[in-house]
């Protein structure tokens, strides 16, 4: 029983990784109905520019961070400016291969700058372990998850109370009818897209110095990512974050009853058996089409 | 042929139709007329299976409407029109009008791919009766052409067409004047005239256009929100007090297209 | 033709090329010349003949592939993991009856991967857009996943070993006779693909694919449909699969990396949807870029991705809209025009129209 907490604790690391990851993918679908699978690639970018920055400088790890957020930012904005923007009325397909072109060619060209070779990236908190009702938990992967909780927090709020998030919301809802009622749907969609890669490179930037930074990183990250904003049924944010801790804490179990090697099979097989009976995932809303 | 009895339907809390009676007999033009949103086209997606009803019996020649899931209704017989011209916006006129035929087939995927006589016989056959079709609405200049890049009017005449390739026993057309102008209108009673004639079909239409509805049925059924209010032949619901008061005196402007 | 009915707007994006079935005809067997005709010139030079026959491996894939998106307007991330399936169910074959005849194998190997596309149709008949899309990435990964796990019967990491096809004292093994061995399945593969779309098959996969509810309407049971279209599509990948493997020599879970299902879902697109001989003419390109770049240690990827986007954002009906979007270029159309999904209103003259660009 003490080793199942343990499991369980163990899996809230990587579960508000996912989460997070997760939160910028659902961020940028709600507003503009795409889904970036390029994400991982435009976070791992901007983690290495964070790497860069602390070879070269010696600066503090926040200036760094800072630098990378606002890099995230920039490519998020790049992207939806350039290309993303284009595609907005086409049907899915188009924009799930573009963004997919776009994974391959931020990966490649990261590649090409930095080379594949893993780098070290610190963590935000060092220390020994912390004893929590018995259970053991580093500083670190609580900062994991409480920085997660309240990103998740600040978002929701940001889209509930604000005039920003509200007129998100609203374009998220109907574009068409937003833009008539004035609201500049263009500068929202762009911050959306900014604000999205960046809390995905946040989650980037926690995730590195566990699993070693190279341009394929988010991969298999990010596979768990989309698997926990489908689980939370893609339009929803506490869905996101929700899936997110439900993927890592069950991937952890699985690895450790079962196989290390069988998580992401049986975590699709799960979803996959989820969307059969509730095709709008956990917390997502039934389309309704009307003849 | 028809017999719809105590239907009623409600979704997200509108109650759509509410204890309707319809019937219809072998080889009639019928038609409901109704304010839009009075529930018509809710009507005929009960009868082709995309509602299920809260409560009442719909039954066809014998056989149980609400038994049978949507796909299976063009089976008995039932063809239907849309609202927005549901056409296969890829496919030519004449591959939209091929799938009206095919619900007819006796051969599955393999004899296909094999072209097996059966499949061959099929698709025979069905080309000879899209032809026929083709033929009936004039419109064999269109064949070829991607159904997506029609005149509006033009695609309506497909969606229509498709209803009819298989030989229908019943048609049900969903507001055919939406979005024709006045001059439209007389050519289009003609024309379900001479699909009654021609396939010995009854018709079920629906419209909020008056004119055209009172100038080609035979039978009438008025409904207002949901609830039939007035039955009868054109005239009588011409004059029928009930019908006057829900439209404000007859409605003699041009039709203005449906969404 | 009247002039005060408000015109409907075209469909937007010229997505699905679907070209006529004749003209796919005279494409195909331009190909199937060429095809024919090329060991006459590059057989001696086995490296050549190997890129060649994993061209038309990868040509068929991509049309398997089409079927599915172009034909039946679903979206798959994941069939590489159906070709794996067939891989290793031919490697399997193989491996257990020495000596079975090559077109049984093949056969085979597409009938195990139909099961498999079955079972992945059931769930999937459900889903749409990015569901639809997750799920497949999801089925994709777990394939070589699993084929690392069960290494009793795969071998695990080292995979298994493929010999030569043969039927019966022949064997395929030299690069041009394994070239032919390969074309001719290809071939049949692909006639029997379009001879099912020509049919009233085809159509109901195209009749889900643009309206389901009409679709419904005329009989088409639309979930049925869509199992029917995986579970060809699998028959299909299934076959391709067998033929990669005798390629290869070897199959093991590295050989289908999420990267390869990337790679012919960016041959369909190049390609053009619902074309034929556009996703052969993907696949071969793609398999000719990659070909090329492949020692260039990272920027194949970059290469691919960026002729994707950029074909994308030029032409979305890929190759095979090429020419009609040539054509009307020399009927005026203004660069502007070519890009996507924006609404414009054109004067042109006293006539006011409003067009979705195509």
């Amino acid at each position: 029983m003490h080793a199942f907490g343990q499991y369980v604790i163990g899996g809230l690391p990587f579960g508000g990784i996912y989460a997070l990851a997760a939160l910028g993918l659902v961020l940028i679908f709600k507003t503009t109905g795409v889904v970036n699978f390029a994400f991982g690639a435009m976070a791992t970018a901007s983690t290495l520019i964070l790497w860069s920055v602390l070879q070269h400088g010696g600066l503090p790890f926040a200036v760094a961070w800072i630098v990378a957020m606002a890099a995230a930012m920039g490519i998020g904005a790049l992207c939806e400016m350039t290309l993303l923007r284009r595609v907005e009325r086409s049907p899915v397909l188009i924009q799930i291969v573009l963004t997919l072109g776009l994974l391959l060619v931020i990966e490649g060209v990261a590649g090409t700058i930095w080379g594949y070779a893993p780098k070290a990236v610190p963590r935000v908190l060092t220390g020994s372990p912390l004893s929590v009702a018995r259970l053991l938990i580093t500083p670190n992967d609580l900062f994991i998850v409480g920085l997660t909780v309240a990103l998740g927090l600040a978002l929701f709020a940001i889209l509930e109370r604000t005039r920003a998030g509200l007129a998100m919301r609203a374009i998220a809802a109907d574009r068409g009818v937003a833009k008539l009622m004035g609201v500049r749907t263009r500068r929202y969609v762009t911050a959306a897209w900014a604000i999205g890669v960046a809390i995905s490179g946040v989650a980037a930037i926690l995730v590195a110095p566990t699993v070693g930074l190279d341009p394929s990183m988010m991969d298999e990250i990010g596979v768990f990512a989309f698997a926990a904003a489908i689980l939370g049924g893609f339009g929803s944010l506490a869905g996101a974050v929700i899936g997110g801790f439900v993927i890592g804490i069950g991937s952890n179990l699985i690895a450790a009853y079962i196989s290390t090697n069988l998580q992401l099979t049986l975590i699709f097989a799960f979803i996959i058996a989820l969307l059969y009976v509730r095709p709008q995932g956990l917390f997502g809303v039934e389309a309704v089409s009307r003849q | 042929m028809l017999d719809l009895s105590g239907i009623s339907l409600s979704f997200g809390g509108v109650q759509a139709i509410s204890d309707l009676d319809l019937g219809l007999g072998e080889g009639v033009i019928g038609a409901v007329i109704g304010a839009n949103g009075a529930g018509k086209t809710s009507i005929l997606n009960v009868i082709s299976g995309f509602y299920r009803p809260q409560a009442g019996s719909a039954w066809c020649r014998g056989v149980d409407l609400l038994a049978r899931q949507a796909h299976e209704i063009v089976g008995l017989g039932i063809s239907r029109s849309f609202q927005n011209v549901a056409l296969f916006n890829e496919l030519s006129v004449f591959d939209n009008l091929l799938l009206g035929a095919d619900h007819l087939r006796r051969n599955g995927l393999l004899a296909n791919m094999l072209r097996l006589p059966k499949a061959r016989r099929h698709e025979r056959d069905a080309r000879t009766r899209a032809a026929r079709v083709l033929e009936f609405l004039g419109i064999e200049q269109l064949r070829d052409r991607r159904a997506g890049e029609l005149a509006f009017g033009d695609r309506k005449l497909v969606d229509m067409g498709r209803a009819l390739v298989g030989d229908p026993r019943l048609v049900l057309l969903d507001e055919p004047a939406a979005g024709m102008p006045e001059a439209r209108r007389g050519p289009l009673a003609d024309l379900i005239r001479r699909i009654r004639a021609e396939w010995g079909a009854s018709v079920l239409l629906i419209d909020h256009d008056m004119e055209l509805v009172l100038g080609v049925a035979e039978h009438v059924v008025a409904i207002d929100f949901g609830v039939k209010i007035a039955e009868g032949t054109p005239a009588e619901i011409r004059t029928d007090r009930r019908v006057i008061e829900a439209y404000l005196g007859e409605d003699h402007t041009a039709t203005e297209p449906t969404n | 033709m009247s002039g005060i009915a408000p015109r409907e707007p075209r469909v937007k994006n010229r997505l699905v090329v679907a070209h006529k079935p004749s003209d796919q005809v005279v494409a195909l067997l331009t190909f199937g010349a060429v095809a024919l005709c090329f060991p006459a010139f590059f057989g001696g030079d086995s490296y050549t003949m190997s890129i060649a026959t994993e061209a038309v491996i990868y040509a068929l894939i991509t049309v398997t592939l089409n079927l599915l998106i172009g034909f039946g307007g679903q979206i798959s991330l994941g069939q590489a993991g159906l070709v794996a399936v067939g891989g290793y169910a031919g490697a399997l074959i193989g491996a257990h009856l020495g000596g079975f005849p090559f077109p049984l194998e093949v056969l085979a190997a597409g009938l195990a991967t139909a099961v498999v596309g079955f079972f992945l149709g059931l769930p999937t008949g459900r889903l749409r857009g990015h569901y639809l899309a997750i799920a497949t990435l999801g089925f994709g990964l777990i394939v070589p996943q699993v084929a690392t796990n069960w290494s009793s019967l795969t071998g695990a990491r080292d995979g298994l070993i493929v010999n030569a096809p043969q039927i019966g004292s022949i064997t395929f093994g030299g690069p041009v006779s394994l070239y032919y061995a390969t074309l001719a399945v290809a071939a049949v593969a692909v006639a029997a693909l379009l001879a099912i779309l020509q049919s009233s098959s085809g159509r109901a996969f195209a009749a889900v694919r643009d309206s389901e509810h009409a679709a419904a309407a005329m009989g088409v049971n639309v979930w049925r449909t869509k199992v029917t279209l995986f579970t060809t599509s699998a028959f299909f990948a299934g076959v391709a699969g067998d033929l990669f493997v005798h390629l290869e020599g070897i199959v093991s879970p590295d050989s289908f990396p999420f990267s390869l299902s990337l790679f012919f879902l960016a041959a369909v697109v190049v390609g053009g949807l619902a074309s034929i001989w556009g996703s052969i003419a993907g696949g071969i390109l793609l398999t000719i870029v990659g070909a090329k770049t492949s020692g260039s240690g990272g920027l194949e990827p970059v290469i691919i991705g960026g002729t994707v986007v950029l074909l994308l954002l030029l032409s979305p009906g890929g190759l095979a809209e090429l020419p009609r979007r040539l054509l009307s270029g020399i009927r005026g159309l203004s660069l502007r025009e070519l890009s996507l999904g924006r609404r414009r209103i054109s004067f042109r003259g006293s006539i006011r129209k409003v067009r979705n660009r195509a």
